[in-house]
């Protein structure tokens, strides 16, 4: 390939200063991207300067998936949880249960847009005949999992004291406050990218 | 050493396949599909069990009862808690209370039993073979291994005879492959079935994944014949070897010590030395009194004090020529101090003990130990502590 000053400059520029270059490369000619040129949808070629391509932390790309993420009310009214200081239950009569009850085994996607798995949780193995197609994956259940493995984390922590359910009340929101405080981010008391990146969670 | 049953009780139906257990932490993390896993809740936690129905968990695994009916399968009051451990990979009896492990995380020896079925009848067998047609143990054996840590070092397959399965062990092989990727795999098998060139082919591309383990039990076919119970399965088995080494495939020699087959360690090296120059290993095994071990207690025990030399140059002899050699299942204590280099801790940890003569023993910690099904009369004369001064002495 020939060699073009401007490429040449993208490069040591992509390395030394990758914002400043990025500019730089919106200004690139046209001709130099055709070989080299990263996936569709990336917008730099500077992108393939990245000495190890790790994935993006999510906290660094935007949206705020779980910031709004308080409960559900599908699982609002199951409260039967584990105590494990007692032993027991802290039952509250259940409502009504809905639609996706859980006490039902949990069978192929309850409404249709769950159906669809989004991240990664699909049985690997189609043909397997025993286990289930998995219900998880819709987009409402990784917030729940999110949200739990936030107060998981909180609790390991120290901060949090209540139930592993998922719901982001006042309690959750006070450990995230004291969490938040501790690592001098803003105190907002939700879940958001960079509060889950300090926890260490990874959706 | 950890039993691999336990009784626990149960709330509500788990399902018949195979579960993960994790943590709850790892659990909710997984990229397993989560009607595979039960989730081990951590003890002092208060979690809300209609969450985790929610989030499609196949269960819970938790130390005491729930209060109430739960919205999805409790296991708990485990006899032994320590059996179901998080990473290990269980079945819940349908309806019953027992709990099976068929991967444990923390061990290192962990091993798919493929069939029980066999085409040899060995006087030591541990595994008495039954002719059952037990073709379904694949499929549950596949979805096992999609539940096994892909980080594990190694694992065993065993029967029974594992090439009696034919296509079907491809098949778990090729699927432990590509779910396993960096696991090594070890095959115990007689190879006599690979005397047909056919049989090898169908383990094409699977070289360097698997080892095959094959018995050797002499230089001649009398005696090998006679331990394994089988007219011409000596011959058989020498093709097979060959068979495999032309395509390539690594092959680990394994030796039985005992009466039957003592008289002709030393000759037997050299036959391997010379005629099978490729084995990747060679085992030689103190005996495992288990199975038909027991019932031929008079045709097989000999104290490995008597064979100790044989085997020293047995040993020396292999090395001399190149081919690694182990020393499998017998204590440091019995062996000259040259021979300790070739011991391994072979035996599985869960049938692993020590005898209270260990107790003095300063290399205890190095030392593979003893069956536990082994009795009095399975124990050498010469078993004795190690100390510094003995140390000294050689």
């Amino acid at each position: 390939m020939k060699l073009s000053w401007r490429r040449y400059l993208e490069r040591v520029l992509g390395v030394l200063l990758p914002t400043s270059a990025a500019g730089l490369a919106v200004a690139g000619d046209a001709a130099a991207s055709e070989s080299t040129g990263p996936q569709p949808g990336s917008t730099s070629r500077l992108r393939d300067l990245d000495p190890i391509p790790f994935s993006r932390p999510m906290q660094l790309n935007g949206l705020d998936q779980f910031a709004g993420h308080r409960s559900h009310s599908s699982h609002r009214s199951h409260r039967s949880h584990y105590s494990g200081s007692t032993g027991t239950y802290g039952t509250s009569p259940p409502a009504t249960p809905p639609a996706s009850s859980p006490s039902a085994p949990p069978a192929v996607g309850n409404s249709p847009q769950q159906a669809v798995p989004l991240d990664g949780n699909a049985l690997p193995q189609k043909s397997a005949p025993s286990p289930a197609t998995a219900p998880s994956g819709a987009a409402t259940n990784q917030g729940l999992l999110v949200a739990m493995r936030a107060q998981l984390e909180l609790k390991r922590l120290g901060h949090y004291n209540g139930t592993i359910d998922g719901v982001v009340g006042p309690e959750t929101q006070a450990a995230l406050r004291r969490f938040q405080q501790s690592q001098n981010l803003a105190q907002s008391g939700v879940l958001d990218n960079a509060t889950l990146g300090k926890l260490g969670i990874q959706p | 050493m950890l039993a691999l049953h336990t009784h626990a009780k149960v709330a509500g139906r788990f399902p018949a396949y195979p579960l993960k257990i994790l943590d709850l932490t790892e659990a909710l993390a997984t990229t397993l599909a989560r009607t595979r896993v039960a989730a081990k809740l951590p003890s002092g936690y208060s979690v809300d069990l209609g969450a985790l129905a929610m989030l499609g968990f196949a269960g819970v695994v938790a130390e005491t009862a729930p209060g109430s009916e739960p919205p999805l399968p409790v296991l708990h009051s485990a006899g032994d808690p320590a059996v179901v451990d998080t990473g290990d990979v269980i079945q819940i009896r349908s309806g019953g209370s027992q709990v099976r492990v068929l991967f444990r995380r923390r061990s290192s020896s962990n091993s798919l039993f493929v069939t029980e079925r066999c085409n040899s009848l060995c006087l030591m067998c541990s595994q008495p073979p039954r002719e059952t047609d037990d073709n379904w143990r694949i499929d549950e054996l596949k979805d096992i291994v999609d539940l096994i840590d892909p980080t594990v070092s190694t694992i065993g397959i065993t029967g029974g005879e594992p090439t009696l399965l034919g296509h079907r062990l491809a098949e778990l092989l090729s699927h432990m492959h590509h779910s396993l990727p960096n696991t090594q795999i070890h095959v115990l098998t007689n190879g006599r079935l690979f005397a047909d060139r056919a049989l090898v082919e169908l383990f094409e591309g699977l070289q360097g994944y698997v080892t095959w383990g094959i018995p050797v039990y002499a230089d001649v076919p009398a005696v090998h014949d006679y331990v394994v119970q089988a007219h011409g399965a000596f011959f058989e088995t020498l093709e097979g070897i060959y068979n495999l080494a032309g395509s390539r495939h690594a092959i680990e020699i394994r030796y039985v010590l005992h009466k039957q087959t003592m008289a002709r360690i030393r000759q037997f090296a050299e036959f391997v030395s010379r005629n099978m120059p490729f084995s990747s290993h060679v085992a030689f095994m103190g005996l495992e009194p288990m199975g038909f071990a027991k019932m031929n207690r008079a045709l097989l025990w000999v104290d490995p004090v008597e064979y100790v030399q044989d085997l020293r140059f047995a040993v020396n002899w292999l090395d001399r020529a190149g081919v690694p050699t182990s020393i499998f299942n017998l204590p440091l204590c019995i062996l000259q101090h040259d021979l300790w280099r070739f011991a391994r801790k072979s035996i599985s940890d869960w049938k692993r003990m020590y005898l209270p003569a260990c107790e003095r023993c300063e290399v205890r910690n190095q030392c593979g130990g003893f069956f536990r099904s082994s009795g009095s009369n399975w124990q050498s004369l010469a078993i004795s502590p190690v100390t510094t001064c003995d140390r000294g002495n050689s």
